[in-house]
C-alpha cells in the first residue's frame, strides 16, 4: 500500500516537473538539474563579490561551496533565493533557473521564489518574542495555511525531520530564546522546513556550534538530502567531505573547480584547489 | 457634540494642537529611525525566507523587537509637546480665569508654559505672583521628569545593543 | 517524519494569496508615503513662507538699526538682535562646547560603569528636558542672585540646554572610532590622555562637529528661556550686567504687534535667524573638515 502511495506520488512529481519544465525532457539521460545559476554577477557598492559564476545543482544532492574568506561563497548562495539585493547598494545580474524558471525575471516574484528556496543562516535567527511552535509556524500563517490540524502536523513533522521534537515538545510554548545555540539553530531549519520549500541554502550552519550540535546538524543535512536539493556553505572541509556529494572551490569571486567531492578532495584539477584543500592558505 | 461646538476663530486649543503635532514629528521619526536600524539585519532576512513581502516583515520582524522603543520614542515626542512653550503661547489663545477651562476643541486655553510665558513679565520678582509661575514650573518639572525617565528606560533598552546614536 | 506524500497534501493547503498580500504591500507603502509628504509639506511651506515674507523687508537698516518706537513710521532694524544672538551662541559655546566634550571623553572613555551609566542616563533625560524650565532654573540662580537681567544668565541657561546634546553625540562618536586606534596606541606605550586628543578626538572630528553645530542650531532657536534670562530691550549690547535683546525673542515680540509692519519685521527677522545658522553650519563644517574633501557632506539642522 504503501509503496504504491509512494509510486503515485512520485509519478504526480514527474508529471508536475514535465508540464512546467518542457527541457528536462532531453535532460533526463542527464543528470537532473534543480537550480542552475548562470552568468551570475554580484556587487556591492560597485566592488565585484562575485563574477560571472555559472553552476549548476543536482536534484537530492548535497552541493558544498568551499574557498577562502571573502572568496564570495556566501553572496553567491545568497543570490540563489534574491536575498543579496536586499542588502544596502547590492546588485546581482544574470540568471538562476528553478525547475527551468527565471527567479530573476520577474521584481515581485521575488517573494514566490523565496518561499520555494529555504535559508539557514550562519548565526540562528530565531524570532525574538515568537514561542517555540510559533517560529516553526511562522512561515505557514503567512502563506495561507490556516487548518490549525496542518499546522500542528507540519510543525511537529519538521521538528522531528530536525530531531528536536522529543526535546522540546513540551515546551512548544516557551519562546524559541530559550533554546541552547545548537537546538535555535536546528530550530530555524525547521522553520525553514515548514514552508515546504524544494530547494535548502545553509550558510556555514554549524560555525557558531559546539562539535556535538555539528554532528547532529551534518546527520540531519544527510536525512534531509533524500527529499531536498541542498547547498551548503562551509569553512570546514572535512565538513564538506562529510556531507557533500559535489564541492565547488571558490577564491577571488570565480569558481575555480566544481565536481564530485571526492575527485575534488583526492585528486583536484587546479593547482590553487589543491593547495586550499591541502590547507596551504585560507 | 460638545467638544466641537463654538465657532472656531484660530486661536485655539486644535490649532495649537496641530501645529505641536506637527513640531514632535521630526523627534519622534528621528528616534523612532535610530530604533529600527537597530534590529538586527537577520531578523528581517529571516522573515524575508519566509516569503514575507515588505509589510509582513516590518510586522513579523522589526516591530516585535522594536515595539517598547517605538512607544519610547513616541514618549519623548509627547516630552517635547509638554514643554513647548513658544508656539503654544502664540496659538493657545491664553484664555484666563474660569474660562480657562476649555469647554470645546475650538475655545481658547492655556498651558502650564504658557502661563509662565505671559505672566513673566507682569509679576514682580518676590511677588506672590512670581512663587506661583515658579510653582507652575516645579509641577512641568515633575510631569517632563516622570514622562522622559519611562521614555528613556523604554528607548535606551532597545539600543542597549547598538551604538547608534540618539540625536536629540 | 514528513513522508512525500504527506508534503504533497500539505502544499495543497498553502494559498496562493501573492497577489493580495502585494495589493496589501502596496496600500501600505502608500499610506507610509502619504504619511512622509503630509510630514514634509509644512517644512516646507515654512521655509517657503519665510522666504517670500522675509525678503521684502532685507535692508542694510533692517540689518543694523535698532528697533523703531512701537507702531511709528520708521520700524527700524533688528541690529541689536542680531548682535545678540551671535554673542549668546559664542558664549553659550565657550563653556557648552569645553565641558560637553569632556563629558562625552568621560563617557566613552571612562565610562564603562554603573555611574556612566547613571549619568548617561539623565543626560538623556536632560537632552530632551523642557527648556522653559531650565530658563526658569537660570533665572532663580542668576539672575535673583545677582538682582538683574543679563545676557550672562541667558549664556548660562543656553548653555545647560547646550551640554546634553553635545555630550551625547561626542560619546557616540568617540564610541565610533575603532578601537584597534586605542589599542594601537597602546602598544606604542602612548599615554591615555595623549591617545584621547590626539588619536581619537581627530578621528572623531566630523562627528563632534556635527554634534556641536547641532546644539548652536538648537539654542539659536531658543526663546522660553531668554524671557527669563536677557528680558530683551532695544539697545545694542552695553554690559554685562545689562538686559539684551535675540533674534527668537524679536521675532516673538514682533509677531505679537497688531501692525503690519512688525510682521513683516518678525518674517524678516526669522530669515535672518535660519540663515545665521545655515552659515554657520556651513562655514564651520568648511573650515574644520575641508581637508577630508567631502563637500556633500552638509546637513542642514534647523533650530526647534
Amino acid at each position: 500500500m504503501e509503496g504504491v502511495a509512494d509510486l503515485e506520488s512520485q509519478q504526480v512529481d514527474k508529471m508536475e516537473m514535465l508540464t512546467k519544465t518542457p527541457f528536462t525532457q532531453k535532460a533526463t539521460e542527464e543528470p537532473q538539474y534543480k537550480l542552475i545559476a548562470e552568468n551570475i554577477v554580484a556587487s556591492y557598492n560597485g566592488i565585484e563579490a562575485v563574477k560571472k559564476v555559472n553552476m549548476k545543482f543536482r536534484d537530492r544532492a548535497v552541493t558544498a561551496l568551499i574557498g577562502p574568506s571573502g572568496c564570495g561563497k556566501t553572496t553567491f548562495l545568497r543570490c540563489l533565493n534574491r536575498m543579496h539585493e536586499l542588502t544596502k547598494s547590492a546588485k546581482v545580474t544574470g540568471r538562476v533557473l528553478l525547475d527551468g524558471q527565471d527567479l530573476y525575471s520577474n521584481r515581485e516574484d521575488a517573494i514566490i521564489h523565496r518561499r520555494k528556496i529555504g535559508m539557514v543562516f550562519q548565526k540562528p535567527n530565531p524570532f525574538p518574542t515568537m514561542s517555540i511552535y510559533d517560529n516553526v509556524a511562522a512561515g505557514l500563517k503567512l502563506n495561507g495555511v490556516k487548518d490549525k490540524k496542518i499546522t500542528d502536523q507540519i510543525v511537529q513533522g519538521c521538528l522531528e525531520m530536525v530531531y528536536l521534537w522529543d526535546e522540546v515538545k513540551h515546551d512548544l510554548k516557551k519562546p524559541g530564546m530559550s533554546l541552547s545555540g545548537g537546538q535555535q539553530q536546528r530550530l530555524c531549519i525547521a522553520r525553514a522546513l515548514a514552508i515546504q520549500p524544494e530547494v535548502l541554502l545553509m550558510d556555514e550552519p554549524a560555525s557558531a556550534l559546539d562539535p556535538i550540535a555539528t554532528q547532529k546538524i551534518e546527520e540531519m543535512i544527510n536525512e534531509l538530502k533524500k527529499e531536498y536539493t541542498i547547498i551548503i556553505v562551509t569553512h570546514n572541509m572535512q565538513q564538506a567531505v562529510r556531507v557533500s556529494d559535489y564541492t565547488g572551490f571558490m577564491y577571488l569571486g570565480d569558481l575555480v573547480e566544481f565536481g564530485e567531492t571526492k575527485q575534488i578532495f583526492e585528486n583536484p584539477r587546479n593547482e590553487i584547489t589543491a593547495k586550499y584543500v591541502q590547507g596551504q592558505f585560507g | 457634540m460638545a467638544i466641537f461646538s463654538g465657532t472656531p476663530f484660530g486661536l485655539d486649543i486644535f490649532t495649537a494642537s496641530v501645529v505641536l503635532a506637527i513640531m514632535i514629528i521630526p523627534t519622534i521619526a528621528s528616534i523612532s529611525r535610530e530604533i529600527m536600524i537597530a534590529v538586527p539585519q537577520s531578523q528581517r532576512e529571516a522573515a524575508y525566507m519566509l516569503g514575507a513581502t515588505k509589510w509582513e516583515v516590518f510586522k513579523m520582524a522589526v516591530v516585535p523587537y522594536s515595539k517598547s522603543g517605538l512607544v519610547g520614542a513616541s514618549i519623548l515626542g509627547l516630552g517635547r509637546a509638554v514643554g513647548e512653550t513658544m508656539a503654544i503661547t502664540m496659538l493657545i489663545g491664553n484664555a484666563t480665569g474660569q474660562g480657562a477651562f476649555p469647554s470645546s476643541l475650538f475655545s481658547p486655553g492655556q498651558t502650564l508654559s504658557s502661563i509662565i510665558a505671559n505672566e513673566f513679565p507682569e509679576a514682580a520678582s518676590g511677588s506672590l505672583h512670581m512663587a506661583a509661575l515658579i510653582g507652575c514650573g516645579l509641577i512641568l518639572f515633575a510631569i517632563a521628569i516622570t514622562i522622559n525617565i519611562v521614555a528613556q528606560l523604554l528607548v535606551s533598552r532597545v539600543l542597549k545593543t547598538h551604538q547608534g546614536a540618539i540625536l536629540a | 517524519m514528513i513522508t512525500i506524500e504527506q508534503r504533497a497534501e500539505f502544499r495543497k493547503h498553502f494559498r496562493n494569496n501573492i497577489s493580495s498580500r502585494l495589493v496589501t504591500d502596496k496600500i501600505v507603502k502608500g499610506i507610509v508615503f502619504g504619511c512622509v509628504l503630509l510630514a514634509i509639506v509644512p517644512l516646507g511651506s515654512i521655509i517657503l513662507e519665510i522666504v517670500r515674507n522675509g525678503v521684502p523687508v532685507l535692508s542694510i537698516e533692517f540689518l543694523t538699526a535698532p528697533p523703531g518706537a512701537v507702531g511709528s513710521a520708521d520700524p527700524g532694524g533688528i541690529g541689536p538682535a542680531i548682535q545678540g544672538t551671535l554673542m549668546l551662541i559664542g558664549m553659550s559655546s565657550l563653556i557648552g562646547v569645553p565641558v560637553g566634550v569632556l563629558g562625552g571623553i568621560f563617557l566613552s572613555e571612562y565610562g564603562n560603569n554603573r555611574y556612566g551609566n547613571m549619568i548617561r542616563f539623565f543626560n538623556d533625560v536632560l537632552a530632551e528636558f523642557p527648556t522653559i524650565v531650565i530658563g526658569l532654573f537660570a533665572f532663580a540662580v542668576i539672575v535673583l542672585t545677582f538682582g538683574y537681567f543679563s545676557i550672562v544668565a541667558g549664556m548660562f541657561a543656553l548653555s545647560v540646554i547646550m551640554l546634553p546634546v553635545i555630550t551625547r553625540t561626542t560619546e557616540e562618536s568617540l564610541k565610533l572610532v575603532p578601537v584597534t586606534y586605542r589599542e594601537a596606541g597602546y602598544a606604542l606605550g602612548i599615554k591615555r590622555s595623549v591617545i584621547i586628543l590626539r588619536i581619537l578626538l581627530t578621528s572623531a572630528k566630523s562627528g563632534l562637529i556635527t554634534g556641536i553645530m547641532l546644539s548652536v542650531a538648537r539654542v539659536a532657536g531658543e526663546t522660553a528661556p531668554l524671557i527669563f534670562t536677557i528680558l530683551g530691550n532695544d539697545d545694542f549690547f552695553s554690559g554685562f550686567d545689562q538686559p539684551m535683546d535675540a533674534l527668537p525673542l524679536r521675532i516673538y515680540r514682533l509677531a505679537n504687534l497688531p501692525y503690519d509692519s512688525a510682521t513683516a519685521q518678525g518674517w524678516g527677522g526669522a530669515l535672518i535667524l535660519i540663515l545665521i545658522i545655515l552659515s554657520l553650519n556651513v562655514g564651520v563644517r568648511y573650515l574644520f573638515l575641508r581637508k577630508r574633501g567631502g563637500g556633500g557632506r552638509f546637513r542642514i539642522t534647523a533650530g526647534r
